[in-house]
């Protein structure tokens, strides 16, 4: 089962992950007020079970509220067409409106199932952003792979490892690697055990 | 992402989860949005079938996934594609396969339905009747192939026989995907 992007977050901030602010919406006058409630800038993006949102024309950003209140008019509504939807498109419900993000620089970090050795897999790239896939086509080299026990977790000498091959150093080291860490819970704290109610 | 003053931020984020381990995530499965699955994928999970949409014009209802993929390996084989993976489980019931076959019905590209079942613990006259009463209620119109085997085989073929429909039954495997590919090629010209 898919999840929306805003649904995602709210499990990664449960788990300690931090993310922009922002709400869902949808209604235009309402992502304005978020808008409005953020500072004025905000990324207004298209919640669709399927990626390539930004290059279909979901993704836009609002240097002000009534540009966010545009955006999301334009967006809620629309027949996305993505390389992930096929050429029908998938109609937008609902749009996340959140804090416009200062980035300095894209990384890519994702867990999945490693059948062959039946372990969970952490792959981080330098190269983030969108289009993951072409630069795993292109480059195989360009993604990392860190198998980790699931019940264990991804251990902190592994997140080092990772961070520094991503090329983080410094202060930004140090962030990194709780936030690494803590990518280990939503995996293997709800399967492995008993499930408690959310922490 | 990184921002421009050191902080590491998630900027995205895509999940899939494991759809047999929902049941003991209810948390989870509340994030469930409908609207963004298949239509028919979603009728189909109510009457717990695990159907499968695909995008050709063979139709096909089978009991046990080995069975549906082999079946649909065999169309691919005698020239066809099918429409569809559904398997209706080793003890379907009659509104089990009712809603299977209205199911597949109701998808625009289906041009023939081949029905291919193994009666180990489904009896094939479980299966018949099913069968008998969704086309009569849908009222079909494209051919139907019926290959069936095993406990209550006779049974079965009697009740599709007796039924007055014009279904056309099949012997083997081979059999049964080479003549419901030849009907829909008859009927699509």
């Amino acid at each position: 089962m898919k999840v929306h992007e805003y649904q995602a977050k709210e499990i990664l901030r449960r788990y300690g992950v931090p993310t922009p602010t922002g709400h869902v919406t949808d209604s235009p006058e309402e992502a304005r007020q978020i808008a409005k409630d953020l500072g004025g800038r905000a990324v207004v993006k298209a919640q669709i079970h399927a990626g390539g949102r930004g290059k279909g024309g979901g993704v836009k950003l609002a240097k002000t509220p009534d540009e966010a209140f545009e955006h999301a008019k334009a967006i809620i509504g629309m027949q996305l067409v993505t390389h992930q939807t096929g050429p029908e498109g998938r109609k937008v419900k609902k749009v996340l409106v959140e804090a416009a993000a200062d980035i300095a620089q894209e990384l890519y970090l994702g867990i999945t199932l490693d059948r062959a050795i039946g372990k969970p897999v952490l792959m981080a790239s330098k190269f983030g952003g969108m289009e993951i896939e072409e630069v795993a086509h292109k480059d195989p080299t360009a993604i990392l792979k860190e198998p980790f026990d699931a019940i264990a977790g991804l251990q902190p000498f592994q997140a080092r490892k990772v961070a520094y091959a991503l090329g983080l150093t410094g202060e930004t080291h140090k962030k990194a690697v709780p936030f690494l860490s803590p990518s280990r819970r939503p995996t293997s704290r709800r399967t492995a055990r008993w499930p408690r109610s959310t922490r | 992402m990184i921002t421009g003053s050191g902080d590491v931020v998630a900027l995205d984020a895509k999940m899939n989860f494991d759809d047999n381990a929902l049941f003991r995530h209810l948390d989870i499965k509340e994030y469930r949005d409908l609207d963004e699955e298949d239509p028919l994928e979603v009728e189909a999970s109510k009457f717990n079938l695990n159907y499968i949409k695909l995008d050709g014009n063979v139709g096909c209802m089978v009991n046990g996934a080995g069975l549906a993929m082999s079946t649909m390996d065999i169309i691919q084989y005698a020239g066809g594609s099918p429409a569809n993976f559904l398997d209706v489980g080793g003890g379907a019931n009659e509104e089990q396969v009712r809603n299977a076959m209205r199911i597949i019905l109701s998808d625009p590209n289906v041009k023939g339905v081949l029905i291919n079942i193994f009666g180990g613990i489904m009896r094939c006259d479980i299966i018949a009747s099913g069968v008998v009463k969704a086309v009569k209620e849908i009222g079909c119109t494209i051919p139907v192939v019926v290959r069936l085997e095993g406990t209550n085989v006779e049974e079965g073929k009697t009740i599709l026989r007796d039924s007055g429909l014009a279904v056309i039954p099949a012997d083997g495997m081979k059999d049964a995907a080479e003549k419901i590919i030849a009907a829909v090629a008859k009927g699509g010209n």
